[in-house]
């Protein structure tokens, strides 16, 4: 709703420049929240702060010492953009729990549209990405993948249920009660959860995850059932990858109508998809993206590179589109994007040369705690594990040591690799990025059989 | 009048729900309603309410709509300021009962440990 009020003004002091919108300008560089945010944040905190100054006045304070005492009702404005920030951070897992349950209302719609088109011609659908875990099809082999269990818990602690399940799949249960602490899981939860039929333990624990206000993270490995937070488990998995992005990077450019910040708009897109309140832009710790040069590097929890190399995939197939397009056209919009028709610059032709690059990102194993390998099964091994081995891998310090970055042991040899250059191209035949969603090998130092599970989102 | 008080955020909470259950109100005039209801005994701080609307606010207890204020000598051409209207939604009014409850019910029986009133004390 949007009303107009007309209002009776103050004295003076309403309109120009001061030390209010100075402090505005401040209050809005320290928030750490979406762009539509900051600028409602800002609107409100004026109002308040000139409508403050007003009664002050009124009441007989001077214009510049109500100025001053209206601001520091508000208190220390490092203090207060760090406490929208965190109410921020509140409102967007609240949002991302409203799309994921959107997003099954979506899919329902669609199963019932394709019913009724059962006649007809198929009705287009979208390209939809599904997680490993989701479509059944984690590569790590399942350590309790393949269980199945058939029970009905009936208002029990979900300490017991945990117990339960653990020994009933022959595993060892560790829990991390500080992090379930910390994040608001408590154990003597009541669960009600009753199986019609048998179902894959991995499913159970999801389904009981989800029951929780604050689902819990588990992670099914080396004989061990652990029980945290996914903050946790996405912690340890941290993965500095690149993908080579130059097309995508062409396509934005040329077909966003002069706009200049096609980097940009491609971190943003990336941000805004997955998980945005994990990323460094929105005041996460998470994670962080940078495109430079014609590479994205991406420092993430490993779960988080499947989607992004998913949404890369579709641009990729735009910009592969373009380039097929008639060359009358591909001139028409070459000529729009670079209307100076300087040689080598961001022409249409630069994509039409890097066209069939495919997406496998390189990845750098900046791992951090246990040793560096990603044993989160959510993320998708068959495009991330097998470029580890050989191609540009770098292992980066775990911690900023300041010292020479330390390189992986030639496998052969048991010498330090030669230098890798993030600039050098890829190596050749056997070494070339395997295609997309292709399964592949796993590698030499591949985690003993791991299976993770998020709950169902936080 | 009595003592300045500062309030716990559950108290705070507490307090902002109940007023917006009366009637919306936006940021500022949340403040002069607690101070004046309370006789100027709680006296919420703009750097404490904001952050704390936009919590509840986040927690779907309390939603908000734009209002477009004009100024008098603004001209026709100026856009005015935007205040911000805040409700108590249904799920606010459930947990403002539910705090309701639960506070008579501490408050009778930490009350149970008080010693009787010097009025008490005489009538019986």
């Amino acid at each position: 709703m949007t009303t107009v009020l007309i209002q009776r003004d103050p004295p003076a002091a309403d309109e120009s420049p001061d030390s209010i919108d100075t402090w505005l300008a401040v209050l809005v560089r320290l928030l750490h929240v979406p762009k539509g945010q900051r600028e409602a944040i800002r609107d409100e905190i004026e109002t308040h702060l000139r409508e403050r100054v007003r009664d002050l006045m009124i009441g007989g304070i001077a214009e510049h010492d109500a100025i001053r005492t209206a601001i520091s009702e508000l208190g220390e404005v490092a203090d207060l953009a760090r406490r929208f920030s965190l109410a921020s951070k509140l409102r967007m897992r609240r949002t991302i729990m409203n799309v994921a349950i959107l997003g099954v209302g979506a899919l329902t719609v669609g199963a019932a549209t394709m019913i009724f088109n059962g006649g007809g011609q198929p009705a287009p659908r979208p390209s939809v990405y599904e997680s490993p875990v989701q479509a059944g099809k984690s590569p790590q082999g399942a350590a309790i993948g393949d269980m199945t269990l058939d029970a009905a818990f009936v208002e029990q602690e979900l300490r017991y249920v945990l117990e339960f399940i653990a020994q009933a799949a022959g595993l060892d249960l560790v829990v991390d009660h500080r992090a379930l602490d910390g994040g608001g899981i408590a154990l003597d939860e009541l669960i009600t959860l009753n199986l019609t039929r048998p179902r894959p333990v991995a499913q159970v624990l999801d389904l009981l995850a989800a029951q929780l206000e604050h689902p819990f993270a588990w992670r099914a490995a080396d004989g061990m059932l652990e029980v945290s937070t996914s903050e946790v488990f996405d912690r340890r998995n941290v993965v500095l990858a690149s993908f080579d992005v130059q097309n995508v990077v062409d396509l934005i450019w040329s077909t966003s109508d002069g706009e200049d910040d096609a980097t940009g708009r491609l971190e943003s897109l990336i941000v805004e998809y997955i998980e945005p309140e994990a990323w460094t832009v929105n005041g996460g710790d998470l994670a962080n993206v940078s495109v430079v040069g014609g590479k994205m590097f991406v420092k993430a929890p490993a779960r988080f590179h499947g989607p992004i190399e998913w949404i890369l995939g579709q641009l990729e197939e735009s910009a592969a589109a373009q380039a097929s397009r008639p060359a009358r056209t591909r001139s028409a919009l070459g000529a729009a994007s670079n209307p100076l028709g300087v040689g080598g610059g961001r022409g249409f032709s630069t994509t039409m040369n890097r066209a069939s690059s495919a997406f496998a990102p390189v990845v750098a194993e900046a791992l951090s705690g246990r040793g560096g390998v990603p044993a989160d099964s959510a993320a998708p091994p068959s495009t991330l594990l097998p470029t580890v081995e050989p191609r540009t891998t770098t292992a980066l310090p775990s911690s900023g040591g300041g010292g020479a970055i330390p390189r992986p042991a030639d496998p052969l040899t048991g010498s330090p690799a030669a230098p890798a250059s993030p600039s050098a191209p890829p190596a050749k035949g056997p070494e070339q990025p395997a295609p997309v969603n292709e399964p592949v090998d796993q590698p030499v130092d591949d985690p003993t059989e791991s299976q993770t599970g998020s709950g169902g989102g936080k | 009048m009595p003592g300045k008080v500062k309030p716990q955020r559950e108290s705070l909470e507490l307090v902002i729900l109940g007023v917006l259950a009366e009637e919306p109100l936006y940021g500022y005039s949340i403040i002069k309603r607690v101070a004046a209801r309370s006789e100027d005994a709680i006296r919420l701080t703009a750097g404490v309410l904001y952050p704390l609307l936009h919590e509840l606010e986040a927690d779907r207890l309390i939603a908000s709509t734009w209002e477009t204020v004009r100024s008098e000598r603004a001209g026709e051409a100026s856009a005015g300021r935007k205040r911000k209207w805040y409700h108590l939604t249904a799920k606010g009014r459930r947990r403002l009962s539910q705090r309701i409850t639960a506070h008579r019910a501490f408050q009778s029986m930490i009350e149970a440990f008080f010693p009787p009133r010097a009025d008490e004390e005489t009538a019986t």
